[in-house]
């Protein structure tokens, strides 16, 4: 049973995660190597508000949703002004720079060791459940708020801007309206919903680590969303659902210790060439033609 | 004496080129130009290819930044805005909307929702008393898209397409000509006043052209200057006010329509 809690906590985080970065790599198409980051900082102030400032759970929540969004717009700043490669290449740096200062800020982020002892909120009296069980319906909720407000956000006025903006990028600036401004929009939107994501993971594993929020972390969830699909939300949940699945099954085949994970990189690695060569670039490159 | 919508004073644009081994040189593709559009007038651009017409179009919509000269808009209040170093948004945003040569929809949005687009963002006159009001937003919304759906719904009726019936169909979808008319429909429910319309009957079959010429007598009949782009001489003859031909970067000669295309078809020997 908390097998099954665990795989379903870390697919509730993945499917937000890879919702996310869809809309950035998807709707905005901007193909974004910060996610990973983005998860990072959000863990981090969850994290740190509860610890040093002795705050609860949703408190802190709420801090790192408003902060994510703030730091989305810090990046978007120089980024959104580029496009293509260079847009890759700005948020590789992003990913970085997150990376050495968890790394290296290590009064406030324990560096390399990393931050322990993160208190897991309080199971409410009235609620007959287990500690983690409380985390998978916190995890439940947040998903359905995450995929609630992605949904209404791509059916209302901005999701039309946004296909428009994507379908013919001057013919959007002459509707006078400015790219710049949108896509900033959606790199601060994406960095929020995934801060809800980072908070549950902050005290669902009441220890963070520089490690799991570096590259390999964003091409994974770069993976889960070139695995879905680009465009709607239940190729996200897809997407989220091979990620995750894929090595719980792997290791359910009992390979040996020694090649078992890397196996999974293997599996990814072919995945993500195969898709991105075959049928991602395509609709990218369709896209930039018409533009030109 | 018609009042002035666009005053193009001096203005210069080089180019510089690069490209391997053409060496080190400067294309001068607009010099000292002067030129001016009258209110609710069809003003045509001729030129052969390489003329800078296309250029001239890029920088008063700002894709491009002139190296000298100005260019004043008058909006349709009648304030004069120097438009030279301002950003495409801002510009379009004064009210000049564009038609590009080709395709010049949003190919994977619906007809209705391509109308939406060439609508810019709420400017509303009401108190921020009448704006708290619960449901004033929506009301608001509602009632633009109405008057939205009215004006569009007239244009589409002169040429027997029903709205109505249509509006969900995805823009990429339909023909060039419908295409065509919904971008000139784009421009008849936009708040516009200055439409820069580059090559609107390349690509059509002779017997749409008058189609398009009855679409500009339409848009001209909503107060729209057009500053227009066009080879087909015919075309040029029967639609526009005043013509101008341009040539190596600056106006050559200009006149009525019927003047300046009798001296362009000597000039071609055609």
């Amino acid at each position: 049973m908390e097998y099954v809690i665990h795989i379903g906590i870390v697919l509730g985080l993945y499917m937000i995660l890879v919702a996310s970065a869809q809309l950035v790599i998807g709707h905005a198409r901007l193909i974004s190597l910060g996610q990973g980051a983005f998860f990072g900082t959000g863990a981090y102030v969850t994290a740190l508000c509860m610890l040093n400032l002795g705050w609860s759970f949703f408190p802190a929540l709420l801090t790192a949703v408003v902060l994510n969004a703030v730091i989305g717009l810090l990046l978007a700043l120089p980024a959104v002004r580029l496009k293509g490669d260079y847009f890759v290449l700005t948020t590789l740096g992003f990913q970085f720079i997150i990376f050495q200062l968890t790394v290296n800020l290590d009064r406030l982020t324990g560096g390399p060791a990393g931050l322990g002892g993160i208190p897991s909120p309080s199971t409410p009296q009235f609620l007959p459940i287990s500690q983690s069980g409380y985390l998978f319906v916190v995890t439940l909720i947040l998903v359905i708020i995450a995929f609630t407000a992605l949904f209404l956000l791509q059916k209302s006025r901005f999701g039309r801007n946004l296909k428009a903006l994507c379908d013919h990028e001057l013919l959007y600036e002459i509707s006078g309206r400015s790219p710049i401004k949108l896509r900033a929009q959606v790199i601060a939107v994406s960095a929020a919903t995934t801060a809800l994501a980072s908070a549950v993971y902050a005290v669902y594993m009441s220890y963070l680590a520089p490690g799991a929020f570096n590259l390999d972390q964003s091409i994974f969830i770069l993976t889960g969303v070139m695995l879905g699909g680009l465009s709607r939300l239940r190729q996200a949940v897809v997407g989220a659902l091979v990620i995750v699945l894929f090595p719980e099954l792997m290791r359910a085949m009992g390979l040996p210790a020694t090649y078992g994970p890397s196996m999974n990189q293997v599996f990814f690695g072919l995945v993500l060439l195969v898709l991105v060569s075959f049928t991602v670039v395509k609709r990218f490159q369709s896209n930039e033609r018409r533009n030109q | 004496m018609k009042p002035i919508v666009l005053d193009i004073k001096g203005l210069s644009k080089q180019f510089s080129l690069s490209a391997k081994g053409a060496g080190k040189g400067h294309a001068q593709v607009i010099s000292d130009l002067n030129l001016s559009v009258n209110e609710a007038e069809v003003c045509t651009i001729l030129g052969s290819n390489g003329a800078g017409k296309t250029t001239l179009f890029n920088l008063i919509n700002g894709f491009t930044r002139a190296d000298s000269g100005s260019i004043r808009f008058f909006d349709s209040a009648g304030e004069g805005h120097e438009l030279t170093g301002l950003s495409t948004p801002h510009i379009a945003r004064l009210g000049i909307n564009r038609m590009l040569q080709g395709i010049s929809v949003f190919g994977h949005l619906s007809m209705i929702d391509n109308l939406q687009m060439a609508r810019p963002v709420l400017a509303s006159r009401h108190s921020w008393l009448e704006r708290m009001k619960p449901g004033f937003y929506r009301a608001e919304k509602r009632q633009a898209a109405e008057k939205l759906f009215v004006q569009a719904e007239q244009f589409f009726d002169q040429f027997s397409i029903c709205l109505a019936a249509n509006q969900h169909k995805i823009a990429g979808t339909l023909s060039t000509a419908e295409q065509r008319l919904l971008s000139l429909c784009m421009m008849v429910v936009s708040p516009a006043s200055l439409l820069l319309l580059d090559e609107p009957c390349s690509g059509l079959h002779t017997d749409q052209l008058g189609m398009i010429a009855k679409a500009l007598e339409e848009l001209k009949r909503h107060q729209k200057s057009i500053l227009l782009i066009e080879h087909n001489l015919a075309f040029v003859e029967a639609t526009s006010d005043t013509c101008h031909y341009l040539e190596g970067g600056h106006i050559r000669l200009s006149g009525s329509g019927n003047e300046v295309v009798r001296h362009y078809k000597t000039e071609q020997g055609c």
